[in-house]
Formats: C-alpha cells, structure tokens, sequence
C-alpha cells in the first residue's frame, strides 16, 4: 500500500451529473424550470422530472459547483436527505469509474456493503 | 509486469476514500491526482512506508510525528 486519500465529492461536471441521474433511472432535462409551491416556476440547469409531486432542479453556482434545488414538502417519492445522498454517492461513482478508465483500470469487484458504502477494487498491469 | 490495484471507498454521502497497492515513490499520486481533482476537495492524504522505498523525486510530505 502506498498512500491513503480521503476526497470530498463535489458536483462539478454536467455530463457526469446528467449520467450519473440517468443511471439512477431519472428522466433529466437540461435548461428549464421546475414547478413548486402554487405553480411557482423557478429555472434550473437540469430538472429531474419525477413521476408525482415536485421536480427536483439542480443549478450551476459561481463556484462552478451544482446545487439541488426544490420545493422539497411537494417533492414525493423521495426526500431532500435521501435524494441528496443518492445523487452523491452515484456521482462519486460515475466519476471514479470515469477516472479510472481512462488510465486504464479495471473493476474487478463491486458491492454495497451493509452500510450502504460502495466498495470498488480496480486493477491495471504496468 | 507489476500488479497496480486500488480500493475505493464510497460512502453515502459521495466520500471516497482510496488506497493504492503496488505503486511505488510518487507513482501513486500519479495515479490518484486525476481522481482526486475530479471529485473535489482532498481531506486527508496519508502516505505509507511503501511511498519512502524509491523516492522517485523531492517531495515534501507533513510529518507525521506530532
């Protein structure tokens, strides 16, 4: 073993957010608003459209980072806590297989442990 | 050929904790800068005696005594 690295995921990348909310099995539109409180609209850079209740949107800050936005008490379905990790933890993932593909890594496993942490082992000959 | 793996780690609120085996001197850093850039922020880097055995160029790491 030769170093140990902790990283805080920040939600930076447009095309990994939107195939990250794909594979969560999300329908996404890019450039629209999301409907809340009283019909009120409010524009996002990706709304998630869920089946019933509130969408849930995400926009670009000034930070270059993407944040959740919506109307969580009509939001059904889900909820802001479960939504947001969700969307986290898959981000995190879609970036790291991202990553590691490109220098040429394999996943020789994957499994969610019983703590709901997912666990990769990914491999490259040199 | 020389095996390289890492174990990746992510919790659920996106954390991801990676170890490297099988890179020696600064080759791991290499290996997980581009991850690491990708994701965000670096919380915490903790080198292993394996990074001491061929120190491929200067480096300068926090110490670790306190």
């Amino acid at each position: 073993m030769s170093h140990f690295t902790e990283v805080a995921t920040k939600i930076a990348n447009k095309e990994l957010l939107v195939a990250c909310l794909k594979e969560l099995g999300y329908t996404v539109e890019e450039k629209t608003t999301i409907k809340g409180y009283r019909g009120q609209e409010t524009p996002v850079d990706i709304a998630v459209r869920m089946r019933q209740g509130y969408d849930i949107g995400f926009t670009l800050g000034p930070d270059g980072t993407y944040s959740f936005v919506a109307d969580w008490f009509g939001v059904q379905g889900t909820n802001q806590q479960e939504f947001t990790a969700k969307v986290q933890q898959q981000y995190a993932l879609t970036t790291v297989i991202d990553q590691i593909s490109r220098q040429g890594f394999n996943v020789v496993e994957q499994q969610r442990e019983a703590t709901g942490e997912i666990r990769l082992v990914v491999r490259r000959w040199v | 050929m020389d095996k390289q793996e890492l174990e990746i780690t992510i919790d659920t609120n996106g954390k991801v904790s990676i170890k490297v085996a099988g890179a020696k001197g600064g080759q791991c850093l290499d290996i997980t800068k581009p991850i690491e850039e990708a994701l965000g922020e670096v919380k915490v880097r903790e080198m292993t005696p394996e990074y001491y055995e061929q120190p491929a160029e200067p480096f300068k790491v926090r110490s670790n005594q306190r």
